[in-house]
């Protein structure tokens, strides 16, 4: 942010404009949670809100199934031996396949209804319109309809899991894909409308950041999620059609032999990995970036310190989005893709490290000098800085052409693409959801318990990929069923930090549902941000605001005062005038 | 296809979302009935269904965008498919079709003009003749289509060419006969020898090296063949080959995924016309029943771009399938 | 060759045994990929060990009650800015030239190089030596049993150790010391990928596609091969071992023996042996258990139903319907499997041999 410009205009706008915001009227009416209560009113809901909410029901209902496919999944492999897939299947055969199953549907269900969903149509649709001071989203029907298709790609899901399940692994590469006997079809058509979905929550997202913003609110006056989603939803818009028709040509390949992908019918499986990384290298970012503004949000409230580094970090989003579409051929480095083709995609493949160290560092100078509230929301977005730089810094090696050749398809991989996949993408999300979990239900949660949960998921987390980084390297391959008995050791210490980890988030699911029944009513403004989202009673309004909120500059933060009794921060100027 | 279902309700829904007359909102002091609730005006209302469908477009152009990058990658890599496959397309058909679009686009630009102006029966008609023309073109398809159906050129395993090629030789070759009966003095020596192990080889199946007319013959040979070929008089029956679908070049290994990458082109393309006429349909409904007018005709104004955008992907179809040279 | 950036560095790689982090470097790449690996790691640590003291620091620093004001709001800092963009920016052109200059060396294999085809299938690994046309399987059954075998106690490590050196006669990649080697990696059904963690090279497997890698072993022994493209039940049963000779001469030696059969044994026993060696094994059991084949248990002379180009047909199995599957695997599909079958070329007696060993089996 340039601070000639940018600074005193914004303190002055903020003070200015925070007095037109309506003084706190929570008790003045009903919140967007009991204005209506049939069925049909929150299934056929416009509400941007509601459908968040039952976004984010949705993901964390698929959170816990993928999660019970993990935990299958490290179960079996903390022995070499058949361990608990004789349960299920008594020939070896059989048991093998079972075991492939398992992964392939934890793969798949944590990337397409999970992560990719989870921050920006969970959280974007609920927060989004509220940062932007608007009403609702600018299409909300479209945005219903999203949300239904994406119902209908998780039907398919389950759908597949009672039809024999699907056994390719999420990438569906081919011949194999074409050749096993699985349920790939319906898999296939499942990722494909969920393809749809993402597609037009992102062209959502985009009209409403464009079209919807409030008087006074520049696009760089904004906070900085909605840098996130933006930047987000245009990877959504221009990588899923290119996921799409692949995975029609993948359906018809299977139906018809059309010979675009099947080298027995005259195609190339090298091509469908081309396509397929198209869209799933920019998927990443499509899971992290958001995460990223998430993170941007939580680090800078709860230091109630402004963000350091605006600019730099609302540019990096942009940077590293627009790289990812280059960049995908670095999961091929071992495919017989052209040496040139490598050196080049190794090369752009540094370039997306830059803006992802530069964010690292504005985010800890933004906590240097605060005032940090380490509440289970910090914590979480502390714990994401750590687990993302980890996931970062061992993607260099994944970058170098020649490192990468040993370690490519390793456990190295795996546990490198759970640091950024499951260790800062979800953490953020869990980490947004506490955030403004008090917003979307007015009530507060257990931070007692809050904190040993966060730290027990931590601990876990570490606990289960630190040791795959290190039998990766020494040559474990992934997907695999039974291994050497060299590698005991590792995948037993990594089985016991799944089950610490999931003890962790089954304890967050109890206090978060508790916090429904009788957490402590939660005050408008809990943390202390100053984005719109937090000039709106908790839960807010079915329109939102009571009045019509103008910009506010979202990271001026040392103009409250704390209340320890409702626990509320207030703005010195509407508590002067209240 | 489940997929194109959901975009056209999704689409359905981005529209007629424009269209909403803003039900449940319960503070409308004097707004236009069609400003929805959350828009602070119509322009605003309109500026964001612009961009909105412009996007839409975007991924529209992506989702061909991708076919179109296969159909490079196969170009570049076996050239011969094209070339032979190429032929079996008849350029008038698709000239014609081309023609059929340009004009329905001319057409659909007046409905919007007109829609601007709020001259009610003017939209009607325009959109009424650009619905026609799409009715046009699939119909031309339709022919097209099952030309290729009737010939076994099908996309991926069910690609039967061989065997039908062989069996219209002997056909033909039979017919030839019947006629040199008829008129012996002119008819020349029809060559048996060289068509009658094909026909028998060829009734086998598919699995077998390709083979045809061309592979049998010299390049000089079978064009003599079809000088004489055409002296005859042409035969009422659709099963006799016409020349243009003869083809010069010796069919290639794999040809059938000439014909995948010609059925998924024009048949994503297809669709959306299909789409698109319903969108036609839609739209005349809604002129109808008087829910467009000079204020609001923003319905018009994306349906318009969006059958700009079909016709615009024809206008490359056309070239890269039909004129290969 | 040895990097100038970190002198530390030249004790991990230059080491012979495993580190914590790599297996036993025993190839001409493996000390450039090694040296490259732990410059990035000291890079990485370094920036860890520093982002990590940070967060640490500024937590029990700055840590504050509700409702505190910071001391500061201070939102830039150009110098820092340029600082930690200038400095990633320059490491990773070092890590990326790093990685092209190995990488580079790993793609231009050196043209007097000996060359092996390594052919996968679901789910075995044969070598060919083009020198005299041997066929060399990977025998990962063999390997398997034997891993089974030592876990759960009925081969003592030695006896375990004899079995392997035995296996290996006529099995596993074999390859000289000190001698650049071509492997020349190609699929015949499904994706794999060939990977020898020891010599840190990796090459895939794609149908319809040759694909090449190099190296050269520097140290005689015997080295995991395996396959890390998911290719479907198999994938983790999937590998065999690399021997590097220690001369030239015993690795020829070797190849001699290796292309022949011991045919003073009976037939049902050197049968035995080409359904091991030919990779029989992966699809066809003994036990009566069915894999992705129908088992050879009483398999001979029962009846059998098939469908033939899309026609449900049935026939006793005899020595012709045995021969014709081996020859024409998709021509009759046994209901109830799915088809999978490739083209293992055997030879006359090789089929011979199969045939009276199936016979054994019983009835």
């Amino acid at each position: 942010m340039n601070p000639n410009d940018q600074a005193p205009s914004g303190s002055e706008v903020s003070s200015q404009e925070t007095a037109k915001v309506a003084p706190e009227t929570t008790e003045s009416g009903p919140s967007y949670l009991t204005v209506t209560k049939t069925f049909a009113s929150w299934a056929l809901t416009l509400d941007h809100k509601r459908i968040g909410l039952m976004y984010l029901v949705g993901v964390l209902g698929m959170f816990f199934l993928g999660g019970v496919f993990a935990l299958l999944v490290r179960t079996e492999l903390f022995s070499p031996m058949p361990l608990i897939t004789p349960l299920f299947a008594a020939d070896p055969g059989a048991q093998a396949d079972l075991y492939n199953q398992w992964f392939t549907t934890h793969g798949a269900i944590m990337v397409f209804l999970v992560i990719i969903p989870g921050v920006p149509a969970a959280l974007g649709n609920f927060v989004l319109p509220l940062l932007l001071g608007a009403k609702d989203v600018a299409f909300p029907r479209l945005n219903l309809s999203s949300f239904y298709l994406w119902i209908c790609g998780a039907a398919f899901f389950i759908y597949v899991l009672f039809s024999g399940g699907v056994d390719t692994g999420w990438t569906f590469y081919t011949p194999y894909s074409t050749d096993t006997s699985t349920a790939v079809i319906p898999a296939v058509v499942g990722v494909f409308i969920l393809g749809f979905s993402s597609i037009f929550t992102g062209l959502n997202f985009i009209v409403t950041i464009h079209k919807m913003r409030p008087k006074g609110m520049t696009w760089f006056n904004m906070p900085l999620f909605l840098w996130g989603t933006y930047s987000t939803a245009v990877i959504q818009v221009l990588a899923t059609p290119v996921l799409g028709i692949t995975l029609l040509l993948l359906i018809l390949e299977r139906t018809l032999g059309i010979g675009i992908f099947d080298p027995q019918n005259g195609g190339d499986p090298v091509l469908y990995q081309h396509f397929f990384w198209f869209y799933s290298h920019p998927a990443v970012y499509i899971m992290i970036i958001p995460a990223m503004g998430v993170i941007s949000e939580i680090i800078s409230v709860h230091s109630h310190k402004r963000i350091f580094g605006y600019r730099y970090i609302g540019y990096s989003s942009v940077a590293i989005a627009i790289f990812s579409f280059i960049v995908w051929g670095h999961h091929m480095f071992t495919s017989g893709q052209s040496t040139v083709m490598n050196i080049i995609f190794s090369g752009i493949t540094f370039s997306v490290g830059i803006p992802s160290a530069i964010k690292v560092f504005n985010w800890i100078a933004t906590m240097y000098k605060g005032s940090l509230t380490l509440n289970t929301t910090m914590l979480y977005g502390i714990a994401f800085i750590f687990l993302f730089t980890i996931g970062g810094l061992t993607g260099l090696f994944l970058g170098v052409l020649s490192i990468d050749t040993h370690l490519h398809d390793t456990y190295f991989v795996v546990a490198h693409f759970h640091y950024v996949m499951m260790g800062s993408a979800l953490i953020a999300f869990i980490g947004g959801l506490h955030h403004w979990w008090p917003k979307m239900t007015g009530k507060m949660f257990s931070e007692f318990w809050g904190k040993i949960a966060c730290t027990l998921v931590f601990i876990g987390f570490n606990l289960t990929f630190i040791p795959q980084f290190v039998m990766g390297s020494l040559g474990m391959p992934r997907r695999y069923y039974t291994y050497q008995d060299k590698f005991e050791i590792y995948h037993q210490l990594s089985t016991v930090g799944a089950y610490v980890m999931a003890v962790g988030f089954f304890m967050t699911a109890f206090y978060l549902l508790q916090s429904l029944a009788s957490g402590k009513k939660a005050p408008s403004n809990p943390w202390g941000g100053n984005s719109l989202e937090w000039h709106t009673p908790s839960p807010p309004p079915l329109e939102n605001f009571h009045g019509v909120p103008s910009a506010t500059d979202p990271y001026e933060l040392d103009h409250f005062d704390y209340d320890p009794v409702t626990g509320n921060y207030s703005s010195r100027t509407t508590a002067g005038s209240a | 296809m489940s997929g194109d279902a959901h975009q056209d309700n999704s689409e359905g829904a981005a529209e007629t979302h424009h269209g909403g007359h803003g039900e449940g909102h319960d503070h409308g002091h004097g707004h236009s009935p069609h400003l929805a609730h959350h828009f602070d005006s119509l322009d605003q209302q309109f500026e964001a269904g612009k961009l909105g469908m412009w996007l839409f477009l975007a991924t529209e152009v992506l989702l061909f965008g991708g076919l179109f990058v296969f159909y490079t990658v196969y170009k570049a890599n076996h050239p011969d498919l094209f070339e032979w496959g190429s032929q079996f397309l008849d350029k008038r058909w698709g000239a014609t079709n081309t023609m059929v679009l340009l004009f329905s686009s001319l057409t659909m630009a007046m409905a919007v003009r007109e829609a601007q102006l709020g001259r009610k029966n003017r939209i009607l008609f325009y959109l009424a003749v650009t619905f026609i023309c799409g009715l046009g073109f699939m119909g031309i398809k339709y022919l097209e289509y099952s030309k290729k159906f009737h010939e076994g050129l099908f996309p991926g395993n069910s690609f039967s060419y061989a065997t039908v090629d062989a069996a219209e030789q002997e056909r033909a070759r039979i017919e030839r006969e019947s006629l040199d009966s008829l008129i012996p003095p002119k008819a020349p020596e029809a060559n048996p020898k060289e068509i009658e192990p094909i026909a028998k080889t060829q009734a086998k199946g598919p699995a077998l090296p390709p083979t045809g007319l061309a592979v049998n013959m010299g390049k000089d040979e079978m064009k003599a063949k079809l000088k004489e070929e055409s002296k005859y008089p042409s035969n009422p029956d659709e099963l006799y080959i016409a020349p243009y679908h003869v083809p010069t070049v010796p069919r290639p290994e794999n040809a059938h995924v000439f014909f995948s990458i010609y059925f998924c082109l024009t048949g994503l393309h297809g669709i959306h016309v299909l789409i698109g006429m319903a969108v036609m349909v839609w739209l005349m409904w809604l002129v109808m029943k008087d829910k467009i007018g000079k204020e609001f005709f923003t319905p018009v104004d994306l349906g318009g771009l969006y059958w700009h955008l079909v016709d615009l992907i024809w206008i490359y179809l056309f070239p890269l399938l039909y004129l290969v040279e | 060759m040895m990097h100038f950036f970190n002198p530390l560095l030249s004790h991990w790689a230059t080491q012979t045994g495993p580190s914590f982090w790599l297996p036993a470097p025993v190839s001409n790449f493996a000390d450039t990929v090694d040296g490259d690996f732990y410059f990035v790691y000291w890079v990485s640590i370094f920036f860890l060990v520093l982002i990590t003291a940070l967060l640490v620091i500024f937590m029990m620093k700055f840590k504050a009650p509700e409702g505190q004001k910071a001391t500061s709001q201070n939102d830039h800092n150009l110098i820092l800015e340029v600082a930690w963009t200038g400095i990633p920016v320059i490491l990773s052109f070092m890590m990326f030239w790093y990685g092209y200059k190995g990488y580079v060396a790993m793609a231009t294999a050196p043209s007097n190089a000996m060359t092996v085809t390594a052919e996968a299938s679901r789910w075995l690994w044969n070598f060919t030596y083009p020198t005299n046309g041997a066929v060399v399987p990977g025998a990962s059954e063999d390997f398997n049993e034997i891993r089974m075998g030592v876990r759960d106690g009925s081969l003592t490590p030695e006896a375990a150790a004899e079995r392997e050196a035995k296996v290996l006669e006529k099995a596993g990649l074999h390859v000289p010391v000190n001698t650049p080697v071509k492997i020349k990696v190609m699929a015949s059904d499904v994706l794999h990928s060939l990977f020898i963690p020891a010599f840190r090279v990796k090459k895939d497997c794609v149908p319809g596609r040759i694909g090449e890698l190099w190296f050269e072993a520097t140290e005689p022994g015997v080295y995991d091969l395996l396959c890390t493209e998911y290719c479907g039940q198999g994938h983790s049963l999937m590998h065999s071992k690399v021997v590097v000779h220690e001369s030239q001469e015993s690795f020829e030696k070797w190849l001699e023996v290796a292309a022949s059969y011991d045919e003073t044994l009976p037939f049902e026993q050197l049968g035995e042996i080409v359904w091991k060696r030919k990779g029989c094994v992966s699809c066809h059991s003994l036990d009566g258990s069915n894999k992705v084949g129908p088992t050879w248990q009483g398999a001979f002379g029962s009846l059998r139903q098939y469908t033939e180009n899309g026609v449900a047909g049935s026939t006793t199995v005899d020595e012709a319907y045995i021969e014709e599957s081996i020859r024409y695997p998709m021509k009759k599909i046994a209901d109830g499997y799915p088809g999978q079958m490739p083209v293992v070329k055997l030879t006359d007696k090789e089929i011979l041999w199969v045939t009276e060993f199936i016979k054994s089996l019983g009835k």
